[in-house]
This record gives structure tokens, C-alpha cells and sequence, in this order.
């Protein structure tokens, strides 16, 4: 028997397009997205430093995955928030590679 | 990728190994996603070029009987209700062989060509001349579960690529909006080892079947219980992607990043073409009565065989049937006719013929 040295791990689940669209609209993402803009709003409440979209947006980065955002991406963010939802900037930041995957 | 794959093996010892089972059976150009070694190799290639682009894998679980079916043994007949002759011993699942039985079905020889083909399957009788038949394919393996790996993979051991998984490297996708392969499994239960039958073992998880379910969500999540504007959908997906890309971009080349954000690209894809695929409405009442649809009995299998058709028209390039699924239900999901071959099989041809 020939053997090859096989990684399969991780990559059989994480991507293919039957698991992107669980990560993008199955409930459980949904509901954790909300809670986690429920969780930001209220932490930033109060907080000095910037407009509330401003500070939820850096916080949301900070959470989901541990920096700030570049300038371009901080523009990009703010802009998904004020046209659409924080809830929504929640549920791309944890359907990115950057969070999935760690490094 | 593909460079290492041609540093590991040729494909003159690939086809040896994968000499079982399927697999072996239609790989004719091995190319790589970018042009590698083994490209330009294969373009020089004197294997014969491809003619068939497309296919549909029919596999019939739990132990189909070809003796009752597509192999007629007149020596079976002539020995009925006596003892196996010689010492060999045959290798069965437990107890030891009984007397030998001939096939309950009557073999007739069909069409110009005289195939023989037993009454189990009328219809496909009916068609014989367009058969082509393969009586020497042998498992390792008695067991339900190892003989279905093999059969798939050409290996009694899960781990290694599926044949619609080979096709997809070897060939790649001819539409950008459905994957690639396809599986359709029987709405009763899943076959004997699961998702290890449509694995892509170790090639890129992208070549691995995609799961069709039967009924009217074939795709689970395809859309989200609490949908949003299409605007919304578009700007966030549009802002992933570019996440994804920069963040790519600092990793340098890495193939799961990739991997990760063509499969949402697919998943975008597929929001649209999966139910323009499975919505039948274009289809006439009359084909869709010849695919057995309108009958309870024949309902999902019919529906299964349209849609996977449909699917090749759509350019998917490999769809996998299961008719029956693991041992178990009352009466069983599929030909595995322990306790009454004849009941068993009767009921189960029925719904594939």
C-alpha cells in the first residue's frame, strides 16, 4: 500500500460552499451576531474617544479579531454600520478567514 | 499543489493503484489548477483526449445481487437446491453456505445485442442495446461499509479521493455557478460510511461532493431564516470578500485562504442557480410522468434522476445517485435483502427501473 503524507484536518470543513453558507445565514451565526452588537453598544455606551458608530466599530474589530482596523478597512466598517446594521459588520467579521483561521 | 502531486507519483502508477473500484476507470489529463509540470506533460500526452464530459453515478446500496440481475449463471441454474461443489469454502459475512439457489427472475436476452438481463429490471431491459455491461469488477470485501469505499475510491480504507472528486482535479468545473460534484442520496438514509463516499481524501477539499438533500430545501442555509435586503446582502458579502482578499494578500499564497473565499463566491452562486435547478416547472408533465415522479413509490428517486440530469445540463460535472441507504428501517432502506431476497429486491428495483 502506498502511503502519501495526507493533512486533512480542518480544510474538509471549512471549505467548501455548503459550510460557507452555514457560516453565513445559519441561525446560531444570526443570533450570535445580533448579541454580540447588543454586547458592543453597551460597552461603549459612555465611552469618550468618538462617535458611537466609531467606537462600535473598533470594537467589534477588537473582539472578533484582537486589533484595530487599517483606515481603509475602519471607512469600510463604519460605512456597512451607517448604511445597514452593527449586527451586520458582526456577522462578516465572523464569517472572515482572519477569524476562522487562526494564525 | 500540483507540483508536489508530480514529485509523488505518475500517473501510470496512479491508474495502477486505482485499478479497483472506479476510480481507475476515467481519468484521462491530470491538470493542475495553475500550469504546473504536469500540464504541459499531459498536453503532450498520447492518452486518447476525453469524449465523455459529463456523468451520473447510479450506486445501489446494501449488496445489489448480480446474479438476479446483469450476470446470468446457468450453472447456478443446472445446480438448484444442491450443495456447493469442489472444497473451496466461500468467504461469507457469518454462518457458513447453504444450498445454492437459483435466480428468482427470469433471464431473457435483450435487444440486437442478446444481452442478458433478467426480469428484475424490465425497463432497463427494454434498453439493453444501449448497455454496456462489466461482469468483472470484484470488492476485497464482503462488509458493507469497506466495499462501499472501494467501490468509490477504488480503496477499502475512507481516506482517499472519491471518483467524482478525481474528476473534478483531473477536469475541472464547467459551470461557476453549481459545484462541481454532486450528491444526490436516497430521502430514506444516507449510505454505509457517509460523507467518506464522496471525500476528496487528500486532494483540496473544494473537489469533495456537495450534498444535495431531497425535498424542497435541498441546500441547507442556501438562504437565511431572517433574510435581509438584497442591498444589505450585497455590501456585506462585498466587504467580506474584500477583507478576505486583503488579508490574503498578507498571508502571500496559501490555498485555504483561497479555498474559503471561492467557496463563497460559490455560495453566492448557488443562492440563484439551485432553485432554478430544482424547480421542475419548465419541465413537461409527460417527462416528468416517464421519471416516475407522479407515483408515491417512484416519487423521490424520479425526482433525483430528473434533477441530476438537469444538473449535468447545468454543467455540473459529476452527479452521484444513491439508490437505498444504510441497513436499518423497517422494511430496509435499500438491497439488502438478508432476511428475503425476493421481497427485497422486487420492492427496491421498482423504485430505480
Amino acid at each position: 500500500m502506498i502511503c502519501y503524507p495526507v493533512s486533512l484536518g480542518i480544510e474538509i470543513t471549512i471549505s467548501t460552499p455548503s459550510q460557507a453558507l452555514s457560516q453565513w445565514n445559519h441561525a446560531f451565526v444570526l443570533r450570535l451576531s445580533e448579541k454580540l452588537a447588543d454586547r458592543i453598544k453597551m460597552e461603549v455606551k459612555g465611552t469618550e474617544g468618538g462617535g458611537m458608530t466609531d467606537l462600535c466599530v473598533n470594537r467589534a474589530w477588537q473582539l472578533v479579531l484582537g486589533r484595530h482596523p487599517t483606515a481603509d478597512e475602519k471607512a469600510k466598517s463604519v460605512r456597512l454600520v451607517r448604511d445597514h446594521e452593527l449586527a451586520l459588520l458582526c456577522r462578516v467579521l465572523l464569517n472572515s478567514n482572519e477569524f476562522i483561521l487562526v494564525d | 499543489m500540483a507540483e508536489k502531486m508530480a514529485t509523488m507519483f505518475d500517473r501510470r502508477r496512479f491508474l495502477d493503484f486505482s485499478a479497483t473500484g472506479l476510480s481507475g476507470a476515467a481519468l484521462f489529463s491530470l491538470l493542475g489548477q495553475e500550469q504546473s509540470a504536469m500540464a504541459a506533460a499531459a498536453k503532450k500526452s498520447p492518452h486518447p483526449i476525453a469524449k465523455a464530459k459529463r456523468a451520473i453515478h447510479i450506486c445501489l446500496v446494501g449488496g445489489f445481487s448480480q446474479v438476479d440481475s446483469f450476470d446470468y449463471k446457468t450453472t447456478l441454474e443446472k445446480l438448484h437446491g444442491k450443495s456447493l461443489p469442489g472444497d473451496a469454502k466461500p468467504d461469507t459475512f457469518f454462518g457458513s453456505a447453504g444450498l445454492l439457489r437459483k435466480s428468482e427472475w427470469k433471464f431473457r436476452q435483450r435487444g440486437k445485442s442478446g444481452l442478458w438481463v433478467s426480469d428484475l429490471f424490465p425497463h432497463l431491459a427494454g434498453v439493453a442495446d444501449e448497455l454496456t455491461v462489466i461482469r468483472s469488477m470484484v470488492a476485497d470485501t464482503a462488509n458493507h461499509m469497506p466495499a462501499m469505499f472501494q467501490e468509490n475510491s477504488g480503496f477499502p480504507a475512507n481516506g482517499f479521493p472519491s471518483l467524482g472528486s478525481w474528476l473534478s482535479y483531473g477536469l475541472g468545473n464547467e459551470s461557476e455557478s453549481l459545484p462541481t460534484f454532486v450528491v444526490l442520496p436516497d430521502a430514506r438514509s444516507l449510505p454505509n460510511g457517509g460523507a467518506s463516499n464522496w471525500s476528496s481524501g487528500f486532494l483540496p477539499a473544494r473537489h469533495q461532493g456537495t450534498l444535495f438533500g431531497s425535498g424542497p430545501q435541498p441546500i441547507r442555509n442556501l438562504f437565511a431564516d431572517k433574510p435581509i435586503t438584497e442591498a444589505a446582502e450585497a455590501d456585506a458579502l462585498g466587504l467580506l470578500g474584500e477583507l478576505n482578499r486583503s488579508h490574503l494578500a498578507r498571508r502571500g499564497k496559501n490555498n485555504l485562504l483561497k479555498a474559503r473565499i471561492k467557496a463563497y463566491e460559490l455560495a453566492a452562486e448557488m443562492q440563484v442557480s439551485v432553485p432554478e435547478a430544482v424547480d421542475f416547472g419548465d419541465e413537461p408533465a409527460s417527462l416528468q410522468e416517464a421519471y416516475g415522479i407522479e407515483q408515491k413509490e417512484t416519487t423521490d428517486c424520479g425526482r433525483r434522476c430528473l434533477l441530476a440530469r438537469r444538473l449535468l445540463e447545468r454543467g455540473v460535472r459529476f452527479v452521484q445517485l444513491f439508490s437505498g441507504g444504510a441497513f436499518g428501517g423497517k422494511p430496509r432502506h435499500g438491497w439488502d435483502g438478508h432476511e428475503n431476497n425476493f421481497k427485497n429486491h422486487q420492492r427496491e428495483a421498482k423504485l430505480i427501473d
